[in-house]
């Protein structure tokens, strides 16, 4: 999981892959559509000096005196409001020669100095009398009949212009940037319904983790069915071939164990003791490599209900010790569960129980309870107990504390699936005697 | 006592025999877990001694079904598997005990007696009616505190009927668990053997016949 923790989350690959396209069209939409808008605006704008420019051409006489006279005021009333921002001015290579009244005692800029080569209208922007800024159209005419030229200037204010352009580009950053707001969302819904099914098999493969279950179920979509279906054989695959690995174990021990058998009953003990001790050695060595053999073959993770399991472990106990005539005490909490597979907590348990019920002088302890630490399980008698130099030596190989009955291989081996799991195993003297086993195994995670 | 031996590897099959054979026991031996099956369903065992690998019809698969049927017999399991969970499952099925391979034959044969003394309710190795004293351990009887010297036969008889006593046992049960399958029921076997052993607790009148029905082994 810490793994999966740290890589980037493909939800998050997909919607950034989706989202950013959509954005960058977005904005590139956007800037096209700006451009030509105020290419339009512009242009629009243009038009309407080019009319007043042609009206203003209409209705100019040149006189002979050289001065002009313009029939009538143009149209538009911000020619004659001063400073309005309309503005229109008539002049030739000495100067002004007349102006619109807005102007007052104001002259535009002169467009081209010097030469003024007739040629059609064409416009350019410009500062006006007060500083705003202008866009003006000018044309320079030659005067029919006579040889004069003149520059004729027509000009509006350009903040009109640029309200209008400001206007547009307010409502279309709203517009686009709700645009890929509303187009993100829509992405991630749809991302998030179609990663659910994923979801749920990540799910499911977390409570195979737990113990649950063995198999994920089926999704809805065709694509990921199949995908489960894989994934089911695969498990399938894997519990068959753990089963196996601990079936070949049984087998090897039922193989290697007969013979074994036979050849214990055939030797007289009391006659060859030497030949004795070689089967018992065999016999040890034959048992703790395939408990070894056994205990890897186990599942990945597994978790056990300690109870139901310990009144099992009572039950045999009362049976095979059935002379001994034991109070066998459990004390567990039901519910209790360990991360330890239950054919592993049956031999760690069954050995240290067995052990105890053979010490014992009438009472064996059985208790578990789960604490910050994970679970503890204690196995207690009220035998003679072991000096306490031994102790720490119980369970170590090739330490045997009761030749008979192979007390020392029963711990070694339920030491080292307590190793394998990480948990530990430690035994102290019971008060006021006897022995006690503690074990300490990893607390299986809340349902 | 009578006891199914169920063990398919030969040698070690005749070893626990001939062991049992030597201490008293009537002994049927069986390698197949059918043959198995269907003999302890029909047959009136004291004991079964009962190997959990075999081929065909496991031990486990057998036990239960004894059990299914209603046989309650004790069963004494021979396992070659060692982990506890093999065990939990033998006993889970109705074992009352178990051996792990190897063993050696005289605790296998002290596991059945105390199997076969536990079931008809004796606690204490040794079973005491009136003066009459059997240590199953030492498979000797006592009367009054001196040895009885018995034979063979006499010994199997009365051990039985110190297991039931207080009941009476017919001739046909007596047959079933001191003979083999191939005993005539119809011989006076049993009655001359019967007048034998009581010849030997006299004075004392412990063993009574009960006309028709069969004998009782009883305290004055």
């Amino acid at each position: 999981m810490s793994r999966a923790g740290r890589s980037p989350s493909l939800r998050r690959r997909l919607l950034l892959a989706a989202a950013l396209p959509l954005a960058a069209l977005a904005v590139l939409g956007a800037v096209v559509l700006h451009l030509a808008f105020v290419q339009a605006v512009e242009r629009a704008f243009d038009a309407r000096l080019g009319q007043s420019l042609a009206a203003l051409l209409g209705n100019i006489d040149l006189l002979p005196d050289g001065s002009l006279r313009l029939r009538r005021e143009l149209p538009e009333s911000g020619f004659t409001q001063v400073r309005s921002g309309w503005y229109w001015q008539v002049a030739d290579r000495a100067g002004v020669l007349r102006r619109s009244r807005s102007l007052w005692d104001a002259e535009l800029p002169r467009a081209a100095q010097g030469s003024l080569e007739p040629g059609p209208a064409r416009a350019f922007d410009l500062a006006g009398p007060e500083g705003g800024a202008l866009r003006a159209m000018a044309q320079v005419v030659r005067w029919e009949g006579s040889q004069r030229t003149l520059e004729i200037v027509v000009a509006g204010p350009r903040a009109d212009i640029d309200a209008e352009i400001a206007g547009f580009g307010r409502l279309l950053a709203l517009s686009v940037g709700g645009l890929v707001a509303i187009g993100t969302l829509a992405l991630a819904l749809q991302l998030r319904l179609g990663l659910a099914p994923l979801r749920r098999l990540v799910e499911d493969l977390d409570r195979i983790e737990r113990g649950e279950t063995t198999r994920v179920g089926t999704p809805a979509s065709r694509e990921l069915a199949q995908l489960a279906d894989k994934l089911n054989a695969v498990l399938e695959h894997d519990q068959r071939q753990a089963e196996r690995g601990r079936r070949l174990a049984g087998d090897l021990a039922h193989a290697l164990k007969t013979p074994l058998a036979v050849l214990r009953a055939e030797i007289d003990a009391g006659r060859q003791p030497e030949a004795s001790r070689a089967i018992a050695r065999l016999d040890e060595v034959v048992t703790h490599h395939l408990a070894r053999a056994s205990a890897e073959a186990r599942r990945q993770r597994a978790y056990t209900e300690v109870a139901p399991l310990a009144d099992a472990l009572r039950r045999t106990m009362a049976r095979i010790h059935a002379d001994r005539r034991l109070a066998l005490q459990i004390e567990i909490p039901p519910g209790l569960r360990v991360a330890c597979e239950s054919e592993d907590l049956g031999e760690v348990l069954g050995n240290l129980l067995d052990n105890a019920c053979r010490m014992a002088r009438g009472r064996v302890e059985l208790a578990a309870g789960a604490d910050a630490d994970g679970v503890w399980i204690r196995v207690r008698d009220d035998g003679p107990g072991l000096p306490d130099a031994l102790l720490h030596q119980l369970g170590e190989r090739g330490k045997r504390f009761d030749e008979r009955s192979g007390t020392g291989l029963g711990v070694a081996i339920a030491r080292e699936i307590v190793d394998s799991y990480g948990g530990s195993l430690d035994f102290t003297q019971a008060t006021p005697r006897g022995l006690e086993a503690r074990i300490r195994l990893p607390a299986a995670p809340d349902r | 006592m009578r006891v199914l031996v169920v063990e398919d590897e030969t040698a070690l099959r005749e070893r626990i025999r001939t062991t049992l054979e030597s201490r008293g026991f009537v002994v049927d031996a069986c390698d197949d877990g059918q043959e198995a099956l269907w003999l302890g369903q029909e047959e009136p065992y004291d004991a079964a001694v009962l190997d959990l690998g075999l081929p065909g019809l496991d031990g486990v698969s057998i036990l239960s079904r004894w059990r299914e049927a209603g046989r309650r017999m004790p069963v004494l399991v021979l396992t070659a598997r060692t982990r506890w969970a093999d065990k939990l499952a033998g006993f889970g099925a109705g074992a009352d005990d178990y051996l792990t391979k190897p063993f050696e034959p005289d605790e296998m044969v002290l596991r059945v007696q105390a199997l076969i003394r536990r079931s008809h309710g004796h606690a204490s190795p040794v079973i005491v009616t009136g003066p009459l004293e059997l240590d199953t351990l030492a498979q000797r009887f006592r009367l009054d505190g001196a040895t009885l010297a018995l034979t063979a036969s006499e010994y199997r008889l009365l051990a039985y009927l110190m297991h039931r006593a207080g009941h009476t046992v017919s001739r046909t049960e007596l047959s079933e668990h001191l003979y083999d399958r191939d005993f005539d029921l119809d011989s006076n076997v049993i009655d001359v053997l019967v007048g034998r052993v009581r010849r030997k607790l006299a004075p004392h009148a412990l063993l009574h016949t009960e006309r028709g029905r069969g004998f009782r082994l009883a305290a004055e």
